[in-house]
């Protein structure tokens, strides 16, 4: 199943970065840096300076001039702030429609998997609850017994095929693996999501060697944990999220604190587990993805709280690729 | 000895479905359940068949090529064969199953189930079987009952069920009290009620779909 999920979750991924692209030019207009918001709503008022200081003689013509450009100001700014917030619920509904489009996935494989095993499943049950009624009788009719098992055992065999038949329509994923850098990923994310930032970000990257694998996939596993630790520092109201990187022997790592609520004790396992009830909330989901794409590199997931912060750790085994690593640090 | 009581109900059980494998693990169980098990691969080939008249259910595959289980079902009604259905689905489709409950559906078991599951499932059909055949039973010789009036006494015995006295009927049917009173001796007779609260029941009996 987390094969399956994870295939759908390709999909959404493509949906998600697909439909942040497409609204780039937006975000570069309402970039979340605030010192960018505070430079572009000051061009006005900088206009107005040499103008001020031209002619004293004009002072009530100034004041006037002086309080439209403040009104205009305002207005701009009203409409930056409004923007922003329109625009950080749009990236969680975002966030929202891709979660959503891969349990869809999800329900489709399931619903087909259930199909296929449910009829040879079945056949397996009643053949051996056959096989249990004569054999509790007096003189057990043992050729009977015999078949019954014989039939127990080929559909329960059919219904082995149906697994094997869809371990092989899954893509060997590792064959399309190549040397990333982590730190290009990260940077890439923060692109993507200062859009819709409700919280401050710092980045920390140290150089890193090339991990192996898929730059979509390792994007996706990126942009779960930031916009989790990004809601998450949002909804406690005190927005600082700070990301790091570094190699740790034949490791890459990468950091993501939230100083919001954390990750509480009891709740870290059912958060990085398919199907827990946050499903709906969508984040549940997609840390479950996260997690499901890490491990199949080899890595590790791991929601820890440090003195009041919640950290996802993600862990890599860096790869190894003779002099890949120029190329992948490009 | 868990798992081996004998059914309570005695009664044939037809199994509709397009896998052959599921069909002779169902007749298999059930045959050693103690159930006289008839199976069919399609719904056209349960229709063709010489069904009887016994005590029995039709356990039914939902989704089959050719004519669903549904389908089927709605068949069945549309001709007036009453018998208890439980449907078997390899997934619950909520909306089929919706729709089949509604048409009288006794259960919906989702592939795999658990023969406790199966054997309830059957057990609860048959029973149902039981009662709707003793009520049409009791119908029949009711209408037989009935049929023994003449349109008279048919008059005044569905007068007497409306709870009017011999005068009122007499009135109604402008006819002498005496001649109600006799009619009305004979309606119980052949009606085999000794009270009018008998003879209501028996008259509602009648009108039961």
């Amino acid at each position: 199943m987390p094969h399956a999920l994870r295939r759908g979750r390709s999909l959404a991924a493509a949906i998600l970065v697909a439909a942040l692209a497409a609204a780039a030019p937006c975000r570069a207009a309402s970039a979340g840096d605030p010192a960018v918001a505070a430079s572009r709503s000051r061009t006005p008022a900088d206009d107005a300076g040499p103008r001020a200081s031209g002619g004293s003689s004009l002072a009530p013509a100034l004041a006037i001039v002086v309080g439209l450009e403040a009104a205009a100001i305002g207005v701009l700014l009203a409409g930056l702030l409004r923007r922003r917030r329109a625009d950080a619920s749009a990236c969680r509904r975002l966030v929202r429609i891709a979660h959503l489009s891969s349990a869809g996935a999800a329900r489709e494989t399931g619903r087909w998997l259930a199909d296929a095993i449910g009829g040879p499943l079945a056949s397996t049950l009643n053949n051996l609850g056959a096989a249990r009624r004569l054999l509790l009788r007096e003189t057990p009719p043992l050729e009977e017994v015999a078949a019954a098992v014989d039939e127990a055992q080929a559909a329960g065999e059919t219904a082995a095929r149906v697994v094997n038949q869809l371990r092989a329509l899954l893509p060997d994923r590792s064959a399309g693996h190549r040397p990333v850098d982590l730190n290009a990923v990260v940077r890439e994310a923060l692109r993507l999501v200062a859009r819709g930032r409700t919280a401050a970000v710092t980045a920390a990257l140290s150089p890193l060697p090339p991990i192996s694998g898929d730059r979509g996939e390792l994007l996706q596993v990126v942009l779960e944990v930031v916009l989790n630790a990004l809601e998450v520092a949002a909804t406690a109201g005190r927005g600082v999220v700070s990301i790091r990187t570094r190699a740790a022997g034949g490791s890459v790592e990468l950091w993501v604190d939230d100083s919001g609520a954390g990750t509480a004790e009891e709740g870290r396992t059912p958060l990085l587990t398919p199907l827990f009830a946050t499903d709906l909330m969508g984040l549940g989901a997609g840390l479950a993805a996260a997690r499901s794409i890490v491990e199949s590199y080899g890595g590790r997931i791991a929601a820890e709280s440090p003195s009041g912060v919640a950290r996802f750790r993600v862990t890599f085994p860096a790869g190894t690729f003779p002099g890949a690593l120029a190329e992948a640090a490009h | 000895m868990r798992r081996q009581a004998v059914p309570s109900l005695a009664g044939k059980v037809f199994v509709v479905d397009d896998d052959k494998s599921f069909l002779r693990s169902m007749d298999r169980l059930l045959r050693t359940a103690g159930y006289e098990v008839r199976t069919f691969i399609s719904a056209r080939e349960f229709l063709a068949a010489d069904r009887g008249d016994g005590q029995s259910c039709l356990l039914l595959d939902l989704r089959m090529p050719g004519v669903s289980g549904i389908d089927l079902q709605e068949q069945l009604v549309a001709s007036g064969y009453d018998i208890p259905i439980v449907f078997l689905s390899g997934h619950a489709e909520f909306r089929s199953g919706v729709r089949a409950m509604k048409a009288g559906a006794i259960d919906f078991l989702a592939k795999p189930f658990t023969e406790t599951e199966l054997l309830a499932a059957i057990g609860k059909a048959l029973e149902r079987d039981l009662r709707s055949r003793a009520g049409r039973a009791a119908k029949q010789e009711v209408l037989a009952k009935l049929a023994r009036l003449t349109p008279r006494e048919r008059e005044v015995c569905d007068l007497v069920a409306t709870g009017l006295l011999n005068k009122q009927i007499a009135a109604e049917l402008g006819a002498a009290e005496k001649t109600i009173k006799c009619h009305r001796g004979r309606v119980m007779e052949k009606l085999e009620v000794g009270s009018v609260a008998e003879l209501v029941r028996l008259v509602d009996l009648a009108r039961k779909p």
